[in-house]
């Protein structure tokens, strides 16, 4: 592949705009960016509007727009199961986070590990809260340099050693530049951009390709019979059916537990804020169905025969899929704007996720354990630090070890981040949990999901579980979040039974 | 409007709600595990019902659950006041029994109806969230005094 020059000059100018954006987001809204709050959670005073703009840039992600329609591309409609997770997304929204927004507000709490610790006043779960949070994120960083690496691959830049690895670190160092001066304000003004890119790619994407192909009638001939529907299954098991529910349902549980979604919820101004939200950001739920759908025009469009292409797939393989189709499909520019779309898109979460695992390095381990006196511009100060510690680490990551290991990663850090179901939503709607019952609960939670996902070599999530002789096949995450509840619950009550007894005979 | 004045109080005192001071001190000595089970002394009356736990965007006291609930109790019954919610299993029906969807057949527009009916149940999803939104919003009045709708800068007008 050699240069395309009017795609990379325009893909190149989109990224010096938002670069700009990022660092006047500083003087937005301005107020003293030494204060935790301020720099991590842009002072908790986002309105519906920018709200709706930074969750839909922290939750659908560069690696979201590569890897669905990636998956629906190569293994077909179990890559839709993304669907109905965010389907089921919506109400968990509206129902639990309000709730924890108004506590967090009124306590002053800057991640879940604050409040966990408030809540349960155990200084251990608050600990495990903090440091899942942290290492369940950590690889999905990662992840969205790799949804960087393809696009710019895809653009034409030079690939192998240090030279093809410098617009990937480039683009890093930007980022991180941006988000240690402006905070949690660079990606929200930035995902404004980034969003507008995005729904007019997808839009011109659905309108352009079909007609080229010969609408929507043709692409889903194109696709193989036995890929368009999940195999229906036979026998003592619930096959696919189960997988793909429990995938849609597991991933939405564990969505608003990761520390990135927190901070976008914890920085709107109010809980209706939340809640119109619940409702508005549906708008991004069905661009990524049409999303998912350039898997197929990609099959019908037959980019992966076309000489042109074969560099790319044999370099990046399924991911692929989607540039090659822009490629096929748009003219130059608008390739640029495409792929720029696909790249901010990965700096926007990027941004989030590393002022996520500032702000949960600073409250739960520096503030709790190192320097519990230090002052509030110390605070700002270290999270700002640790943020750009992230960053680098993520890009040393993904150019020093093979792709397959932050994927790996980024699989057990969704059944590791379900772990925290218990401590923060349950500890949200009932008063009967205490904290060694829900710290022995995460225990279980995280050696039983590891453990399933060992049996299956750390390449799938899904677990075959047998009951009975009755295979139940299904997301390893939300079998072991079970244990967590049963083991916490077995845990809980032996607890209230030995303190009754306690209080008994202490009384007489 | 309650939560509006016991927001300007010390905290110490908000949080104290209806534990008596003596029965938390007890609680703290003895350790996390026993601070969650004072709860049990404190008489049933003064305790938030379960289902006004569970539902309310109430904000409990987060040591031991046990605090104030700072809402409009007593102007309106909980059930009265957050029935719309229940509408929210309605997205989950939609996409949990897969075999149902699971087919070609009928096809919408040239999509098969494994496709276009989890894209409809993306827009009947949001419909439902509007929908208990403004069945909110009508039974709530203009101000709830729910501590989760105020605006953090204390100005109505949460657009932007």
């Amino acid at each position: 592949m050699s240069l395309n020059l009017v795609a990379a000059s325009v893909f190149v100018a989109l990224f010096l705009l938002v670069t700009g954006l990022g660092f006047a987001a500083a003087h937005w809204r301005k107020a003293d960016l030494n204060q935790l709050h301020e720099w991590g959670l842009g002072g908790r005073r986002f309105g519906t509007v920018v709200t709706w703009f930074l969750l839909g840039g922290d939750l659908y992600t560069a690696y979201t727009f590569i890897a669905v329609p990636a998956l629906v591309y190569g293994a077909g409609a179990v890559g839709f199961f993304a669907v109905p997770y965010t389907v089921m997304i919506f109400p968990i929204l509206y129902l639990i986070f309000p709730k924890f927004w108004a506590i967090a507000r009124e306590r002053g709490h800057v991640t879940a590990a604050d409040y966990v610790r408030d809540r349960f006043g155990s200084r251990l779960l608050a600990l495990a809260v903090a440091i899942t949070g942290i290492f369940a994120t950590m690889p999905y960083i990662a992840l969205q340099l790799v949804g960087m690496e393809v696009v710019i691959g895809a653009l034409g830049f030079p690939h192998g050693g240090i030279v093809g690895h410098l617009p990937l670190i480039i683009a890093f160092v930007i980022l991180a530049a941006f988000t240690y001066t402006s905070g949690l304000r660079a990606p929200a003004l930035i995902a404004v951009v980034k969003d507008i890119l995005i729904f007019v790619t997808i839009f011109a994407a659905i309108v352009i390709i079909p007609a080229k192909l010969g609408g929507y009638a043709a692409i889903f001939a194109a696709v193989p019979p036995e890929k368009l529907t999940l195999t229906p299954p036979s026998g003592d098991t619930l096959g696919s059916y189960s997988a793909y529910a429990t995938l849609a349902l597991g991933s939405a549980l564990a969505l608003f537990l990761y520390p990135h979604s927190m901070t976008g919820i914890l920085s709107a101004s109010s809980g209706k804020v939340i809640r119109r939200n619940a409702a508005a950001l549906s708008a991004y739920s069905f661009v990524l169905g049409l999303i998912a759908l350039l898997g197929y025009m990609a099959i019908a469009a037959g980019v992966e025969q076309n000489p042109a292409y074969e560099a790319g797939f044999a370099q990046y393989g399924a991911t692929f899929a989607v540039p090659a189709l822009f490629l096929d499909s748009f003219s130059s520019w608008f390739v640029g704007v495409a792929f720029a779309a696909i790249a901010i898109g990965a700096l926007v979460p990027a941004a989030i996720m590393s002022i996520a695992c500032g702000n949960l390095f600073t409250r739960n381990l520096y503030k709790e354990y190192m320097r519990p006196n230090c002052s509030d511009a110390d605070e700002a100060r270290m999270a700002k630090i640790v943020s750009l510690v992230v960053k680098i680490g993520a890009v040393v990551f993904v150019l020093a070890i093979p792709k397959a290991y932050a994927i790996q990663l980024q699989l057990l850090g969704g059944i590791w981040i379900i772990q925290l179901l218990p401590p923060i939503v349950l500890g949200l709607f009932t008063r009967c949990f205490n904290a060694h019952a829900l710290l022995l609960g995460w225990v279980a939670g995280i050696t039983t999901g590891t453990y399933m996902a060992a049996t299956r070599g750390f390449v799938s999530s899904i677990y075959p579980l047998e009951i009975f002789g009755f295979t139940l096949p299904g997301y390893a995450a939300l079998y072991s979040v079970v244990v967590n509840i049963l083991v916490a619950t077995a845990v809980n009550l032996l607890f209230n039974r030995l303190s009754e007894r306690g209080r008994v005979s202490s009384a007489q | 409007m309650l939560y509006q004045l016991s927001y300007r109080l010390p905290t110490a005192s908000i949080w104290a709600g209806s534990l008596g001071q003596v029965n938390k001190t007890w609680a703290y000595e003895r350790g996390p595990i026993a601070a969650s089970f004072t709860f049990r002394g404190v008489s049933p009356r003064n305790r938030p019902s379960r289902f006004a736990y569970a539902f309310s965007i109430v904000v409990p006291d987060p040591r031991n659950g046990a605090g104030e609930v700072m809402t409009d109790k007593g102007t309106k019954g909980h059930l009265a006041r957050y029935w719309p919610r229940f509408l929210l299993i309605i997205p989950f029906l939609l996409v949990i029994w897969v075999p149902f969807y699971n087919r070609v057949e009928p096809v919408l527009a040239n999509i098969p109806f494994f496709y276009w009916y989890q894209l409809a149940a993306i827009l009947i999803g949001a419909a439902v969230a509007i929908a208990v939104y403004l069945l909110e919003v009508r039974i709530e009045g203009t101000d709830s005094g729910d501590p989760a709708d105020t605006d953090s800068s204390g100005t109505p007008g949460d657009m932007l």
